[in-house]
């Protein structure tokens, strides 16, 4: 998929754990484990507006849109 | 899952409902069709055994369940006082008694239905392909009671056993309708002159097809339902 999760480079910006983002943000570790690992299929808007303001970013920051080469596909 | 105790409770009724039609049927159809069939069977191999040790071995083959659309005039006509009985046969069996090349007992015993190896095979096909469906469909309601009580109904599994039940229903009537027909062209051909006429049409009950294709549709709805459930569990 050429959407690109990259909430691990802000966690690691912010010097924030998966466990504690997971309790600020209120949603369960195993949860946000999947969107970290890009398995997610789609994220409510209601948990990327507090994954930003927990992590003080733009949705931008966190998601990346990368269009499939032909070599990655 | 908010109704889960009634939903348990309703599929609890299926499973009875389904396991007593099933020993009902068994005990009024199945069992009396097995005893005459295997009688028919005992037999036929005992004059098959007879002819072998005869040293003039001969094919005796069974043509069951032959439709006949006409009958030679007054077959049956009974009289009983000022009323008048007139019968109407609609199906035969026939027992075909042949000379035969063949003296081998094994390969006399395959030709005993429809006189030929393949149908024989297709006989044997039809029960296991009922039984198949049987199992399928204990496994579907045990599966259904169990993915209720762990709270995940649209499981992969049970789109699986739907798919496959409704593909075997279909599979069944279509060489149920072979069977049928191939047995059909083969009593014709003996019945030839006789004032009998069989139907030779390819005959299929059109509403198990349909029951048949309700399975797979409901299968697709199942299919269409998980991938919904997965959608919901992955979105974050």
């Amino acid at each position: 998929m050429p959407i690109i999760i990259n909430i691990d480079v802000m966690m690691a910006k912010r010097k924030i754990s998966l466990g504690d983002l997971a309790e600020r943000v209120e949603i369960t570790p195993a949860n946000l484990s999947i969107l970290k690992n890009g398995k997610a299929r789609a994220i409510r808007f209601s948990t990327l507006e507090a994954i930003c303001r927990e992590l003080d970013c733009q949705p931008g920051d966190i998601i990346e849109y990368r269009p499939e080469t032909s070599e990655n596909q | 899952m908010q109704n889960k105790k009634s939903l348990l409770k309703r599929l609890l009724f299926l499973y009875i409902a389904f396991f007593l039609i099933l020993v009902t049927g068994i005990v009024h159809n199945l069992l009396g069709d097995f005893g005459r069939g295997a009688e028919t069977g005992v037999m036929m191999g005992e004059k098959i055994a007879e002819t072998i040790q005869q040293g003039a071995p001969r094919q005796i083959y069974l043509l069951g369940d032959i439709h006949v659309i006409d009958q030679p005039d007054g077959l049956i006509r009974l009289r009983n006082g000022d009323t008048e009985v007139e019968a109407c046969i609609t199906r035969l069996n026939l027992l075909v008694d042949k000379p035969s090349q063949e003296a081998s007992p094994v390969g006399l015993a395959f030709r005993s239905v429809g006189g030929n190896g393949w149908i024989y095979l297709l006989t044997l096909l039809i029960p296991v392909l009922f039984l198949a469906i049987i199992v399928l469909m204990i496994m579907i309601i045990h599966s259904l009671r169990r993915s209720i009580r762990e709270e995940r109904t649209l499981d992969r599994r049970n789109v699986w056993y739907l798919r496959t039940i409704g593909l075997l229903t279909i599979v069944s009537e279509l060489v149920n309708g072979e069977l049928v027909h191939t047995m059909s062209l083969r009593a014709a051909e003996l019945l030839n002159g006789s004032g009998f006429t069989v139907d030779t049409a390819f005959d299929i009950s059109y509403s198990t097809i349909i029951m048949g294709i309700l399975i797979l549709f409901s299968a697709e709805v199942f299919a269409i339902g998980q991938n919904l459930s997965e959608e919901q569990k992955l979105t974050i």
